[in-house]
């Protein structure tokens, strides 16, 4: 995320034009997508990624089909029983409250999911747009855009996310302000990408052909100089996925993010605190299904990476 | 040289004023008044109130406020007081300190295992023992601090303190002095590791590849000699320039290391700070980190020029 | 109210505690001499930051109190019975509770030297009245005529810097005089507010100086060693005041506080004797403290309330008393202070608390647990079928909210919407604004010991307005009760009488009581003989080095 200034981002942006890859395979055309499809395809990291992702969309979209307890439903929670480790019917243990933990987890999982693929929505449609104006028109707008990034850049990141979220607390955006919060902060980081990216076609051969013909703005825009900046974009965007779900986590576990009775890793994390030591597993469910989670998403990001990148190989 | 240093530093006036009144005005924005906060569950005696709102400027206008704030730190190096009468800067000072000890020893912890792993795996290439330390990177970023922090204070703090019968690893506050920061130190420096780890393989992985390194290599120089003298040394260029930057990225990242860690530095101070809406900290803390951050990329940028003979800045 | 330590056990967190504890850090780490018996090491206690800079007038929290409690000697100290006993003052007399004459003991210096005399008392009192000062305990001098004086209003001119009912007769004879009787003013006197302040802890301008602030100068046990910087020293030493006539401690004569920002670090360093006493454990180490210390560990009452409020002013809803006893009766209490407090709290069965004098046990009948009789009486009173609870997210309340809100849902079949707010002072602003009409969490540590103070600042008419009655519970039968127990010729007159007026709370039910406090506290295998008085505040004299 945002510690990954150089590695990430830098070099992809440096990546040589796409359009030059070898062709592979005989009656194939060259594209790079459908390369990459076939490469990400013989990838066991893609394939467990998706797998695990297919899962938690399920889990997220019907909750009720993994627990059969509803979590907001107050009369399953019994106070007597706060803190009781795994039993029948309640195999993850009861937290604080004695609510079941297993219910509450698979329900965290719809909050982590809808926060953090908003938000990459949000950062790469808005990121990449204002970096394929800037990286195309050059100029004015090149260089005010790019300092405004700069003073983004400068803003501590959590920090920034979780003044964010305390002033707008009381606005009841409900979790979208999680979005708003994380958004604001983060689309510097797409907008130089596509920028970075958009200017190394710009001088490619084609482009200047393009140009020559007498092609306009907009269509040397959209035509050539998007598809060919889109790979690096959608590569940071899939890695920074994972980063946008650790980050609700965080947040929520600051009390700034997804507030209760909605539920929420961080939020759950954050509740079984205080009694961590005397009763851990109200803690740890949550953890490892946040960590799960967040690994599958940049899984996916580091395989598609190495199929987009093969420079990086 | 020189006037390359004055450029950026001109240019980066425009990105802290922008950064601090943003800051600024989104602390200016939060939710309920921080004279009131101050007094607890009692209701305030409105005089008091109104007397406090005057003495902070809290009445004015934001621009005002703001001009009043950003012009006592550069003018007379004066970060205004806290709400409780305390100098912000001499309540910033302890506090830096101490996230500062934490972020130097992640970034040790980071600069040793990083490079080490990196190097083992580059030299190992394609190898399992490559395998595993990639896969280890990828557990690394994907595992939040807010889980490795408690997961690593239930193991390595209560656990193994019951296995041995003494406190190896303390799991909150800083009385324990070096040791406290070991653990909080590693939890911050997590994704660090890993990212600096790539880096120190592709990076070194490239440089073996390059034709000066073979022509070392055909010149007929021991394998030692090469990696070391020359592959290395160019290899090392871009992790340098990554741990220098990447300090800024540890201190204001650590509020969360230190919310679970209890470590009483900026990060805690921060996020006390937004609940008690004590702008003059808040924001003179993150008017610091953007400073620090500004200035670490500058060095960082100029240390290229140092390492690296075929940059020249005019 | 004083911000309570309360806060502080239940927060336990960082996140929480803000008011109350947050700890100073130092660039450099303590270091820990390592205590072995000889009379110059340290006995250590725990403390989180205070709140504010040294000043007893500005100091209304648990923190800086116990700090101020070590350096200064109170007028009135208060015994292991609950009763008023004399410690600077030699004789505390009135006879018709209005005017009170106070005469001083001999003895007492400053720890510059200088005598302190009847006039330092006035300085200091006058001065924390003072509207210009802002000083946060200034409400505690509302009783003393010529306070409205010192208070005229937002906006205009003070036009005195005295109180007209405050006198010093001679050097060591002090005459006050109330606007009204208060047969309980003697127990006020203990209080940090009334602290002296010496000549010198004035500057020119009149103001208490930042210097003084940070090294206050008392004539108690024990003196600051050096300035206390807040935010960046991570202890305050003291060392006992040589001159000091009282009972001074044997085999011992320097006390450091500690500063934590969490009660659960400062639990492990109490299990690892690396501090030696812990007056505020924190719920999660309970179980583990009971083991561990043994008899090191003391659970004793604690005087704060917690208590769920009805909006009766703001909601004609709550109107029904039949309906606010339905919402008592279904709140398990029990269970409440068992496993989300971890006996940090005890179920509240009365208005006035166990730790004071006149608190009968059972008294509240519709504070017992009884679901079956709850809901029946709820549907009774045709109770709304949605019901609000607001609480401050600042003083780890979410927990037991959640859990009292569960029991309303299960036992009421309501719909309860719990609704967290940043600060206390939100929910009151809400209130007023008409934004909020929901039942809301209030707790109340005490003013001063005496059962008068859960009654008048609470629930009386006038507190509506100048107190802390948010309720807006208005009863002429119980003003005019606790009024007669003001007047009351004697403390045991005055007690019978707020009894009654005890008796009129809890059938009118303004607030439900939910849980009383206990102090849960501990100490290291190298002190014994620990105790904690009535305010929270160790009796230091009697620490004795094991």
């Amino acid at each position: 995320m945002s510690n990954d200034p150089q590695v990430g981002p830098v070099q992809t942006a440096t990546a040589p034009p796409p359009l030059v890859t070898k062709p592979k395979r005989q009656d194939r055309p060259a594209s790079l997508w459908s390369d990459a499809l076939y490469d990400l395809r013989r990838r066991p990291m893609f394939i467990v990624s998706v797998a695990l992702i297919a899962i938690l969309l399920v889990m997220s979209l019907w909750p009720s089909l993994f627990a059969s307890i509803d979590p907001f439903d107050p009369k399953t929670c019994e106070l007597a029983t706060a803190r009781q480790g795994p039993s029948a019917g309640h195999i993850f243990g009861r937290d604080n409250l004695g609510c079941d933990v297993y219910a509450r987890t698979i329900y965290g999982a719809r909050n982590s999911i809808v926060i953090g693929i908003t938000t990459m929505i949000v950062t790469a449609v808005i990121g990449g747009l204002l970096g394929l104006i800037a990286g195309t028109r050059g100029g004015a707008v090149d260089t005010v855009s790019s300092r405004i990034t700069e003073i983004f850049f400068a803003i501590p990141w959590i920090l920034g996310s979780l003044l964010i979220t305390a002033t707008f607390r009381d606005a009841d955006l409900g979790i979208w302000i999680v979005v708003i919060a994380l958004a604001v902060l983060s689309w510097p980081m797409t907008f130089r990408i596509m920028r970075a990216a958009v200017i190394t076609a710009r001088s490619q051969d084609f482009v200047v052909a393009a140009r020559a013909l007498g092609a306009g703005q907009g269509r040397i825009m959209f035509r050539h100089l998007l598809p060919n900046a889109l790979a690096p974009v959608i590569v940071v965007s899939t890695i920074n996925l994972g980063g946008f779900i650790a980050a609700e986590a965080a947040l929520s576990f600051l009390g700034v993010g997804v507030q209760s009775p909605n539920i929420s890793w961080g939020l759950m994390i954050a509740d079984a605190r205080n009694r961590f030591l005397e009763a851990p597993l109200p803690l740890f469910f949550p953890a490892l299904f946040l960590s799960i989670t967040v690994l599958a998403f940049i899984m996916l990001g580091d395989a598609v990476r190495d199929a987009l990148d093969p420079k990086l190989r | 040289m020189g006037r390359y240093v004055v450029r950026r530093l001109i240019q980066a006036i425009p990105v802290l004023l922008g950064a601090t009144l943003f800051i600024f005005a989104i602390v200016f924005a939060l939710p309920g008044d921080p004279i009131a906060a101050l007094a607890g569950e009692k209701r305030q005696d409105p005089n008091i109130v109104n007397i406090l709102r005057e003495q902070y400027h809290l009445n004015d206008p934001l621009l005002l406020q703001y001009w009043y704030y950003i012009s006592g730190i550069f003018l007379r190096g004066d970060f205004g007081r806290t709400f409780a009468g305390v100098p912000v800067s001499e309540l910033m000072a302890g506090k830096f300190q101490i996230t500062l000890n934490l972020a130097l020893t992640a970034l040790v912890l980071e600069a040793v295992v990083g490079i080490l792993l990196g190097l083992w795996a580059a030299l190992r290439r394609g190898k399992a023992i490559d395998t595993i330390i990639l896969a280890s990177t990828l557990l690394l970023i994907s595992v939040p601090p807010l889980v490795t922090g408690f997961v690593l204070q239930l193991w390595l703090g209560v656990w193994l303190k019951q296995q041995v019968g003494v406190e190896i690893f303390p799991i909150a506050g800083i009385t324990a002095g070096f040791k406290a920061y070991l653990l909080p130190g590693f939890v911050l420096a997590g994704s660090s590791i890993a990212y600096l780890t790539r880096l120190t393989r592709t990076s070194l992985v490239e440089t073996l590849r390059s034709d000066y390194i073979r022509t070392a290599t055909a010149k007929g120089l021991s394998r030692r000699r090469v990696i070391g003298r020359h592959g290395l040394r160019n290899a090392l260029i871009p992790l340098v320039t990554y741990l220098g930057a990447d300090l800024g990225t540890l201190m204001g990242g650590a509020v969360i290391t230190e919310t679970i860690f209890n470590i009483p530095g900026i990060g805690l101070q921060i996020y006390q700070g937004v609940y008690l809406r004590e702008q003059p900290i808040v924001v003179g803390i993150v008017t610091i980190l953007v400073l620090v951050y500004i200035l670490a990329n500058l060095v960082v940028d100029l240390l290229y020029a140092v390492l690296d003979p075929r940059i020249r800045y005019e | 109210m004083r911000v309570t330590k309360g806060a502080q056990i239940v927060a336990g967190t960082a996140l929480l505690a803000l008011a109350v504890a947050a700890c100073g850090g130092g660039g450099t780490t303590t270091s820990n001499p390592t205590s072995g018996g000889g009379g110059d090491t340290p006995v250590r206690m725990e403390l989180g930051e205070p709140q504010n800079l040294l000043v007893p007038s500005n100091t209304t929290e648990s923190e800086g109190s116990e700090v101020l409690a070590s350096v200064f000697e109170p007028l009135v100290n208060y015994d292991e019975n609950k009763q008023v006993v004399l410690a600077a003052a030699e004789s505390i007399e009135s006879t018709d509770n209005k005017v009170w004459t106070i005469k001083l003991k001999s003895g007492y210096t400053w720890q510059d030297g200088t005598p302190v005399e009847a006039q330092n008392y006035v300085d200091a009192w006058n001065y924390a009245a003072n509207q210009d000062n802002a000083q946060g305990a200034g409400y505690f001098f509302g009783r003393v005529d010529g306070y409205a004086d010192l208070n005229p209003g937002e906006g205009k001119q003070v036009a005195t810097k005295e109180m007209k009912g405050l006198k010093a007769v001679d050097n060591t004879t002090l005459q006050v005089t109330l606007t009204a009787p208060f047969s309980q003013f003697k127990t006020m006197l203990g209080y940090t507010a009334f602290y002296p302040l010496p000549k010198s802890a004035f500057g020119a301008d009149g103001k208490v100086t930042q210097e003084y602030g940070e090294k206050p100068i008392g004539q108690g046990l024990f003196k600051l060693d050096k300035p206390y910087k807040k935010g960046t020293d991570q202890t305050i030493d003291l060392s006992v005041y040589d001159k000091y006539p009282a009972k001074k401690p044997t085999g011992w004569t320097k006390l450091q506080f500690k500063l934590y920002n969490s009660s659960e670090t400062a639990y492990n360093d109490l299990q690892g004797d690396n501090v030696d006493i812990h007056d505020s454990l924190p719920a999660s180490a309970i179980s583990s403290a009971k083991t561990a210390l043994g008899d090191r560990y003391q659970d004793q009452a604690d005087a704060g309330v917690g208590y769920i409020g009805f909006p009766l002013k703001y909601n004609d809803q709550y109107k029904d008393v039949k309906m606010r006893e339905a919402i008592s009766m279904a709140i398990d209490r029990k269970t409440i202070a068992e496993t989300v407090f971890s006996g940090t709290r005890s179920p509240a069965d009365d208005f006035i608390n166990p730790a004071i004098d006149g608190y009968r046990q059972g008294a509240c009948k519709a504070c017992q647990y009884n679901p079956t009789q709850a809901k029946e009486q709820y549907a009774a009173a045709n109770g709304p079928k949605t019901l609000e609870l607001g609480y401050n997210a600042d003083g780890g309340h979410k927990e037991w909210i959640e859990a009292a809100a569960n029991n309303l849902r299960a036992n009421l079949g309501v719909e309860v919407t719990v609704k967290p707010f940043e600060k206390f002072a939100n929910i009151l602003d809400d209130l007023d604004a008409k934004k909020y009409k929901g039942m809301f969490r209030m707790g109340w540590a005490i003013d001063y010991p005496s059962a008068e103070n859960y009654l008048t600042p609470i629930f009386s008419t006038g507190a509506i307005t100048t107190g802390s009655n948010y309720a807006g519970y208005s009863s002429k039968e119980f003003d005019e009760t606790v009024a007669k127990g003001d007047q009351a010729a004697t403390p045991e007159e005055g007690l019978k009488l707020y009894q009654q007026a005890d008796d009129i709370l809890i059938k009118d039910l303004p607030y439900i009581p939910v849980y009383f406090y206990r102090n849960n506290s501990g100490y290291s295998t190298k002190v014994k003989n620990v105790k904690i008085n009535l305010l929270n505040q160790v009796e230091w004299a009697d620490v004795e080095k094991a």
